[in-house]
């Protein structure tokens, strides 16, 4: 689990007043909104009535993929997963799971090779 | 590429969802497309609808090329360059005359046209009309055929080319990948579909199903952003907007 930097968020009078007014948490809200975004379970069931919270956290991902540099870094991962969905394989969510695992480990591996880089 | 049908009036699907997903029916855009080309917009350019009809066909040769390079007909009108020239250099003086506006060349423009018109019909063999079904007729008008004459294509070759060149798969894929390129006959489309020549029924645009297809078509590129190849992206939007516009927008049109 991530550290919690929930007490450093800056909350805005509307949503502390829709909290307030109906009774919620702010903790549980974004508690929610967080259990409910799963990306490999939404490339596979990009239909499913739940799929708000996963269409929020990818239009928060679609301006990240304004980058050339991003996309040509990991373009291997995109094709995987274009062809795993497109194939129509058995168990979509699994494997677009075990891609975006293997992805993030990339990520992390790059950003370390990148901070060596710089000392 | 798809092959180019050269006997009818081929409508794709693709085409037909651009079309009456949004309210508007086939032959009343091909009729409005068709009416306005304008020859003399050959030799110049503006951003009127007249300048993107008449470039939509013109854009669509390479469609036609790139699928049969051999369809291109065999007349040529060599032997009339006397008598077809001088109209020719009027408009291609015309389109340099910076004295005129752009409405005013093109009415100038069409009066030339009607004389270039008169000393090319002879050679003209198709009729001024074509058949989309046994009950639908399309007037095919003078500045469309002479378009025709001199590209060397016949009239149900280049509207089919055109109906082609329209589609909101690849509009969406494109503008989703950021990969937009130049498509005249879409900039007509989409002048259209935004209001232009009141082609939309509106009746239809309140229709419970046109507004889920919309909802639908809203979340494409959400849905799919994981695809970054433009023709596997084309393909499932293509495959998506068939679903949708048979489970939402058919049912409208059959219920008529």
């Amino acid at each position: 689990m991530m550290e919690n930097k929930i007490n450093k968020l800056d909350f805005k009078p509307d949503f502390i007043q829709a909290c307030e007014i109906f009774d919620l948490e702010p903790h549980d809200v974004l508690q929610k909104f967080i259990d409910s975004v799963s990306i490999p379970y939404f490339i596979a069931n990009p239909m499913n009535p739940d799929r708000w919270a996963n269409t929020f956290m990818v239009e928060c991902i679609l301006t990240r993929l304004e980058s050339e540099e991003l996309l040509e870094r990991y373009s291997v991962f995109f094709d995987r997963i274009t062809e795993a969905v497109l194939n129509d394989m058995e168990n979509k969510d699994q494997v677009a799971r075990e891609i975006m695992d293997e992805w993030h480990r990339a990520v992390l591996e790059d950003r370390i090779e990148d901070v060596m880089k710089k000392q | 590429m798809n092959k180019i049908e050269t006997e009818f009036l081929d409508v794709p699907m693709d085409f037909r969802i651009a079309c009456e997903a949004f309210g508007i029916m086939v032959p009343d855009f091909l009729q409005l497309i068709i009416r306005h080309v304008s020859f003399a917009n050959l030799f110049m350019h503006d951003d009127s609808e007249y300048d993107l009809a008449t470039k939509a066909f013109v854009q669509s040769d390479d469609k036609i090329t790139k699928a049969q390079p051999d369809l291109k007909g065999k007349q040529t009108l060599g032997e009339h360059g006397k008598t077809i020239l001088p109209h020719i250099r009027s408009l291609v003086k015309l389109s340099m005359n910076r004295s005129y506006s752009k409405t005013m060349k093109r009415e100038k423009g069409r009066k030339i046209t009607d004389k270039l018109y008169r000393v090319c019909s002879p050679h003209i063999k198709h009729k001024p009309y074509l058949y989309l079904n046994e009950e639908t007729k399309l007037t095919l008008t003078k500045d469309f055929l002479l378009v025709c004459l001199i590209h060397q294509f016949s009239p149900t070759v280049y509207i089919n080319a055109l109906m082609q060149c329209i589609s909101l798969a690849d509009l969406y894929a494109r503008q989703h990948l950021d990969k937009l390129v130049y498509n005249a006959a879409l900039g007509f489309y989409i002048r259209v579909q935004h209001g232009y020549g009141h082609l939309m029924d509106t009746n239809h645009i309140n229709t419970l199903g046109f507004k889920d297809f919309i909802l639908d078509l809203q979340e494409f590129d959400v849905r799919y952003f994981f695809i970054r190849d433009l023709e596997k992206r084309t393909a499932v939007y293509r495959a998506r907007l068939e679903e949708v516009f048979e489970e939402k927008i058919n049912q409208y049109y059959d219920g008529e």
